[in-house]
């Protein structure tokens, strides 16, 4: 119970950042008058804003406790990396092994699961995603990569 | 004009074989995309789209129709079941839904979710029809001054719904405005904050931001923490039966909901998120003990899902009566009209009196199937949950891309949801909330819009908000809830310092 409440003290620090970034980024388009925004009037208010709300969240975390953060590091990767896998394949590879790809990697995220266990869920996930994008609601893909 | 004389021919339309054909494939699909989580009514009806050049104009639009409506009611059984919501609209139903789940009570929430959907799509509904015209003339006095008041209104309104501080709930609003300015501006047609990627000139894809910051980050999080294989047990008829302190909770709040969700529907520019957000606001404000709400208070699913049913139907009032659509997928809605040579505005309703009434008939029709199917298949919807989230979470992931893909045939967007999936997945970790986020990102444009408008009428003068009666009404209102939600903060952390004190006295005083 040491902790300060990081959980606000991160957040409130990558607002700023991000409100600051918005706000400096937005410099490149025109500001425009009151009566005649141009397209970085908007933007600047915007990120300005969120910048001070970002002090705002940060600040009085400095002088509370709060619960420490806890990251799941191992299953945010796998996640990532079976969406990328899936984004990248799915028009070289064809829909069939981008599922399985995609599928497979993710299913890497659950410790409990043996490796046929894996082979068999995205063999599933596979068939079911063809049968409703392909089958049901005939969508346009190219199921193999011969077909590509 | 004689209304039962229009509902006559407008019955006569929608009865007739083919279009109750459609009308039921419409709100059959409407319901099955709706429980799938990562698949909902915006992702359907772009692929149903194409296939609609083929029917009649009126077939079609009661065929989308139904799936926007049946995608309503099937959208809070995900998130009651697997706490992922089915439709963003639904990500309310989270928040008691799954609580109820949790507590074995899953049969009660689902019925009562389709009771609730059922009053809530009736009640909007007679508000359609009958106060049309009324609606679309209070809608004609909003300027713009009204219109961006109107939607900060909404957006203080979601932020303080944010179950932390106001000041992380209003940055959640302001980070979505921000992410909604990415795009081509409208009005100068300079491409902003596009970093050059011409797959987001035309803004960040609504479907793959809703999905990454509501589905991605939640699969992460639950991977390892969702253990409940062969556990969930098995819903009864009995244990579907709602109690009667369950009734007496819900009749309020639902009528209420519908009353909220009807009025925020007609609104242009805001829609059945605003709706259920706002309803589940009130419900915890005039409750008389707000902290059942977040455990599985029935009123906290009934009143929402009310707001958001009755919102979709009043929604099509200013998308047919101004040409003005509420939400996204209004836009497609009114996209499909024009595809089909109808131009909606203010004389849709004189000009194509069948087209208008036989859509309000169908509705009613529709509405009635959905009834019908969902409590008898209540039983298959609680089956997902016994499922293991094992084999159910890649399903999601591969659906999920899928879905955001099928929007604008386009890789960059599945990329897209991993990166919002990543932010989304930092918010949660961090506490902050993702609805506020999403509200922010719909109406961000528009908003920004009116308020160029706003301002440009008013030769920059700032004033106009407050000197307009109706624009200075929403504007109090707004500071009004402000101001409330900081004071409840200040009592709340007020309150925990002297309980803390008092502990720290007691812990002295034992030793």
């Amino acid at each position: 119970m040491k902790h300060k409440d990081l959980q606000d003290l991160i957040g409130g620090v990558l607002l700023t950042a991000v409100g600051l970034f918005f706000a400096l980024y937005s410099q490149r388009y025109g500001f425009g008058t009151s009566a005649r925004m141009g397209p970085g009037y908007f933007p600047t208010v915007l990120g300005w804003v969120l910048a001070v709300l970002g002090v705002l969240v940060a600040l009085p975390a400095l002088f509370r406790k709060g619960p420490p953060v806890k990251v799941q590091l191992g299953n945010f990767l796998f996640v990532m990396a079976a969406l990328l896998l899936f984004a990248f394949t799915l028009r070289s590879l064809g829909l069939v092994a981008a599922t399985f790809i995609a599928s497979f990697v993710a299913s890497l995220a659950d410790r409990d699961i043996t490796w046929m266990g894996r082979v068999l869920v995205s063999a599933g996930v596979t068939t079911l995603t063809v049968l409703v994008f392909s089958v049901g609601l005939s969508m346009v893909l190219p199921l193999w990569w011969w077909n590509t | 004009m004689d209304i039962f004389a229009n509902l006559a021919a407008g019955f006569d339309a929608a009865v007739a074989p083919v279009t109750l054909m459609y009308c039921f494939i419409g709100v059959l699909l409407g319901t099955l995309v709706g429980v799938l989580p990562g698949i909902g009514a915006l992702a359907t009806i772009s692929l149903l789209l194409p296939i609609t050049y083929h029917i009649p104009p009126g077939a079609a639009i009661i065929m989308l129709a139904g799936v926007y409506y049946g995608a309503c009611y099937g959208g809070s059984t995900a998130s009651i079941l697997l706490n992922l919501p089915g439709t963003p609209s639904a990500a309310v139903a989270c928040l008691d839904g799954y609580p109820m789940a949790k507590q074995g009570r899953a049969g009660v929430a689902l019925f009562m979710t389709t009771i609730a959907s059922f009053v809530g799509a009736f009640i909007g509904l007679v508000i359609l029809a009958l106060f049309t015209p009324s609606i679309s003339e209070l809608g004609l006095k909003f300027g713009p001054a009204e219109y961006f008041s109107m939607m900060l209104l909404g957006l203080i309104a979601a932020s303080t719904l944010a179950s932390g501080s106001p000041a992380k709930g209003v940055s959640m609003v302001v980070l979505g405005l921000l992410l909604g300015m990415v795009g081509t501006d409208v009005n100068s047609g300079v491409p902003r904050f596009d970093f050059d990627i011409p797959e987001l000139m035309d803004g960040i894809n609504l479907v793959a931001l809703a999905m990454g910051v509501f589905g991605v980050s939640e699969v992460i999080a639950s991977i390892n923490n969702i253990r409940r294989e062969g556990k969930a047990e098995r819903i009864t008829m009995r244990s579907m039966m709602p109690t009667k302190d369950d009734w007496k909770r819900s009749i309020a709040p639902m009528l209420r909901g519908s009353g909220v969700g009807s009025f925020f529907g007609a609104l242009p520019g805001t829609g059945s998120s605003i709706a259920s957000f706002m309803s589940y606001a009130m419900e915890k404000k005039v409750a008389k003990d707000p902290d059942r709400f977040g455990k599985g208070a029935i009123e906290g699913v009934t009143a929402p899902e009310s707001a958001n049913n009755a919102a979709v139907q009043t929604a099509f009032v200013p998308t047919l009566s101004l040409g003005i659509p509420g939400d996204a997928v209004m836009a497609l809605m009114l996209g499909a009209l024009i595809i089909h040579g109808i131009q909606p505005g203010p004389l849709m309703i004189s000009e194509q009196p069948v087209l208008y009434w036989g859509l309000i008939v169908s509705f009613i029709i529709g509405n009635i199937m959905l009834l019908i199917l969902n409590i008898p298949l209540i039983g298959v919807w609680v089956s997902i949950l016994r499922i293991p989230y094992r084999v159910l979470y890649p399903a999601i992931l591969v659906f999920i891309s899928l879905g955001v893909y099928s929007v604008n045939n386009n890789t960059f967007d599945i990329v897209l949801v991993a990166i919002i999936g990543a932010i989304g997945y930092a918010m949660s970790v961090l506490r902050f909330e993702a609805a506020p986020l999403l509200l922010g990102f719909i109406l961000g444009p528009m908003m920004e819009e009116y308020l160029r408008r706003a301002m440009l009428l008013s030769r920059g003068d700032p004033m106009v908000f407050v000197e307009r009666p109706i624009s200075a009404t929403l504007l109090a209102c707004g500071v009004g809830l402000l101001v409330w939600s900081i004071w409840g903060v200040i009592k709340r952390t007020a309150r925990e310092r002297a309980e803390e004190d008092a502990g720290t006295s007691a812990a002295t005083q034992s030793t």
